[in-house]
């Protein structure tokens, strides 16, 4: 990880000294862009591994620099968000941002987040076959199983498809629309609104503490995030 | 009073038209004299009766009356024997002459009264013509200010006052305030000062026998005064009461109209100042924080090179952090710009969420906690976002009134038709004299402990509950301490949310 290259886009030099000096013990070189448009050409350039984007940028919007890079690039996006409403960050994870970080965010919140997306992203793409190991759970998504300490743990059906979801994103941060679509396979429905209740019910399962999840992660007005425990701040 | 066309303009006066008509009776004697011999009674009362009738007709009853006396003298004298006296010998001449009398008398009176009915009839038609011009002009007006000054000018002309004027009472100050004044051009003299703003005890001492007052209600509430003023004194005319009344409503209205369109215009710029609130407010949220950033990422950097304090710069930023996020909660609750979206959310993770957010700001902090599920799953119908800010408040608010070494206990539970989170603390409790203001802003405990805060966490937790179904009440704790109950509706699940294995 200590070659990566990241970008931070910010019209702020003071946030970009901010985010240089949290993430720059991580990764290798970080780009700084004052602009929407500099940023882009950057990016074109210098091919970052990841992308750290403000939303108040003077010449675009977030949405608009998002759309931009999904149009030829899968690299992680991270936000940067001020006074965006909940609404906003969906939108603009819905419109390809990965991870979302809320001014004035905590150094290692930012750290913990940037080399969670720099493990997946340069991760050689991994083999369903294996088995994920994570917090002393054992998902093997091939077999559809899920045990903790060699002990099975049951499923339903749409448990297991949350979890597939899950696993298949880990690390990003997951809006309910998202979730949705991937779980029942529609855009919107009546089983929405039990989402929240599937979700607590695989904690149940999941989670050694469901008041202190490890691996599913509530982002309040936003969605759910499931991580490594080993990517979390200070881990 | 004499207001108004009661004497027409180019008519005689009463003496001139007596003098005439008793010239005319009085060659009418003559002529009927020449004929005395041939004719009767009968055809000298009708010919005297002719006479009066005409006289009353054309020059009033006063008149009438002093031509029936002077014709009943010369039948008597001239027709009723003995001729040349007023002495009567026939018992029937006196009813001739009595009844002569009685009809002129009845048939004056009659036709004055007619006359008199005809007169107002014309005025009040003039009048009624009168207000309509006068409401056509108030409400034609492009500007309140302008109908009220043409509503003073026809009142004055119409109660032929040397002055009129306007006055708006304001009702927070108690003033009266000047908003129109027509004078006569010819007698405006002294008294044209500008008085703008007076106290209403001022203008109301300075009534005199030729000023005129008369308080403008609008359903029956005081909207302002009108005051006339005469360089003659004031008669009264209980016939033009109701026109001056009718006039004064006028009045009323027009300085309605003024406070209407000054409300108007008020509350517009209340709006606007709503508005540029609203936008000042996000803006200085969004330009506090990017700084915030700055500041905690090098406080982070300085604390790591081992300099402690910069971990309290760090704390301290995250407060400010705080307390800005509340001021925009009040602000859009006060707004009432707080979109609530309800679902369902299991209790487990609202607690959970509300763990994770307040260990970000209280590291070191024990809060226990624990969702009460010996049944199925607490669930609440709520907005998720909203009840974690509330929840995540009573917490903050529980840590800061409470030791530092005591844990804050917090359980949820379904009860009925509720979902029930209970915040408890070890802190001093709500002394009986607070109970009150807890919930009002910019209020604090008197032993607050931690300096800065400010008491905006309580109520606004209080209003966000509220905007959702929802309550915040506090009782005192068992063994000391306050116990912070939050209250939403429950949420029954239906059968999509059960699934077998």
């Amino acid at each position: 990880m200590n070659d990566a290259t990241v970008l931070v886009i910010d019209d702020e030099p003071q946030i970009r000294r901010a985010v240089r000096h949290a993430v720059e013990r991580d990764v290798g070189r970080v780009l700084e862009a004052a602009s929407g448009r500099d940023g882009l050409d950057l990016a074109a350039a210098e091919r970052p591994h990841l992308i750290i984007l403000d939303l108040g940028l003077p010449d675009m919007t977030g949405a608009a620099v998002c759309r931009e890079v999904r149009g030829w690039s899968t690299v992680p996006v991270i936000v940067l968000s001020a006074r965006h409403s909940d609404q906003e960050k969906v939108d603009l994870l819905d419109a390809g941002a990965d991870d979302y970080v809320t001014k004035p965010f905590s150094t290692d919140e930012l750290r913990a987040r940037v080399r969670a997306h720099l493990r997946r992203a340069t991760l050689a793409p991994r083999d369903d076959a294996e088995p994920l190991e994570l917090d002393g759970l054992v998902i093997d998504l091939a077999r559809r199983s899920v045990a903790r300490d060699g002990v099975p743990i049951h499923l339903t059906p749409t448990e297991w498809e949350l979890l597939r979801t899950f696993v298949a994103s880990r690390g990003r941060t997951l809006t309910h629309p998202q979730l949705f679509r991937a779980v029942w396979r529609q855009p919107a429905g009546d089983p929405q609104q039990y989402l929240r209740v599937h979700v607590a019910n695989l904690r149940r399962k999941l989670e050694r503490d469901t008041l202190r999840p490890r691996l599913i992660l509530t982002e309040p007005g936003v969605g759910y995030r499931f991580t490594d425990p080993r990517d979390a701040p200070g881990g | 009073m004499t207001v108004g066309p009661t004497v027409r303009a180019g008519a005689a006066s009463p003496w001139m038209q007596g003098i005439a008509w008793l010239t005319a009776a009085a060659m009418a004697t003559a002529l009927l004299l020449t004929v005395r011999g041939r004719i009767g009674a009968a055809h000298v009362t009708l010919a005297y009766l002719l006479i009066v009738l005409a006289a009353s007709a054309s020059a009033g009853r006063r008149v009438g009356l002093v031509l029936a006396t002077a014709c009943f003298l010369a039948f008597n004298f001239f027709f009723v024997s003995p001729y040349g006296s007023l002495a009567v010998h026939d018992p029937l001449d006196w009813l001739v002459l009595l009844a002569f009398m009685a009809t002129s008398a009845v048939a004056a009176q009659l036709l004055h009264r007619a006359q008199t009915e005809a007169r107002a009839a014309r005025r009040g038609a003039l009048e009624m013509q009168r207000l309509a011009t006068l409401g056509v002009e108030a409400l034609q007006a492009p500007r309140a200010e302008d109908a009220a000054v043409a509503i003073a000018r026809v009142i004055r002309e119409e109660l032929r006052m040397d002055r009129c004027e306007l006055y708006l009472r304001d009702a927070s100050s108690e003033r009266l305030l000047l908003v129109a004044r027509a004078t006569d051009a010819a007698a405006d003299g002294a008294g044209a000062e500008d008085e703008g703003s007076r106290s209403a005890a001022d203008v109301l001492l300075e009534g005199d026998a030729r000023t005129l007052l008369v308080p403008l209600q609008v359903r029956s509430r005081q909207v302002g005064l009108l005051r006339l003023h005469s360089s003659s004194v004031i008669p009264l005319d209980a016939a033009r009461h109701p026109y001056a009344k009718t006039l004064a409503s006028f009045a009323a209205l027009g300085l309605e109209r003024i406070r209407l369109t000054t409300d108007a215009a008020h509350a517009d710029a209340l709006r606007a100042a709503d508005r540029l609130k609203d936008a000042v407010l996000s803006a200085v949220s969004h330009d506090l924080r990017t700084p915030l950033t700055a500041i905690k990422a090098m406080a982070r950097e300085i604390a790591d090179g081992g300099d402690a304090r910069a971990v309290a710069v760090e704390t301290e930023a995250d407060r400010l952090n705080r307390y800005v996020t509340n001021l925009l909660d009040l602000s859009r609750l006060n707004a009432g710009a707080l979109p609530v979206s309800l679902e369902l959310v299991p209790a487990e993770d609202l607690v959970g969420a509300m763990l994770q957010q307040v260990a970000a700001f209280a590291s070191g902090r024990e809060v226990r906690a624990q969702v009460i599920a010996d049944g199925p799953m607490p669930v609440g119908r709520l907005d998720f976002v909203l009840t974690l800010r509330a929840l995540a408040n009573v917490v903050e608010n529980a840590m800061r009134y409470s030791s530092p070494a005591s844990p804050i206990d917090v359980e949820a539970r379904s009860a009925g038709p509720w979902l029930l989170i209970d915040v408890a603390d070890r802190g001093a409790g709500i002394p009986d004299e607070d109970r009150d203001r807890v919930f009002e802003p910019f209020q604090r405990g008197a032993d607050a402990r931690d300096a800065a805060g400010v008491g905006l966490g309580l109520p606004i937790a209080r209003r966000l509950l509220e905007a959702q179904g929802g309550t915040l009440a506090f009782a005192a704790r068992d063994g000391g301490g306050t116990v912070f109950t939050l209250a939403l509706p429950a949420a029954e699940l239906g059968p999509l949310a059960q699934e077998s294995s």
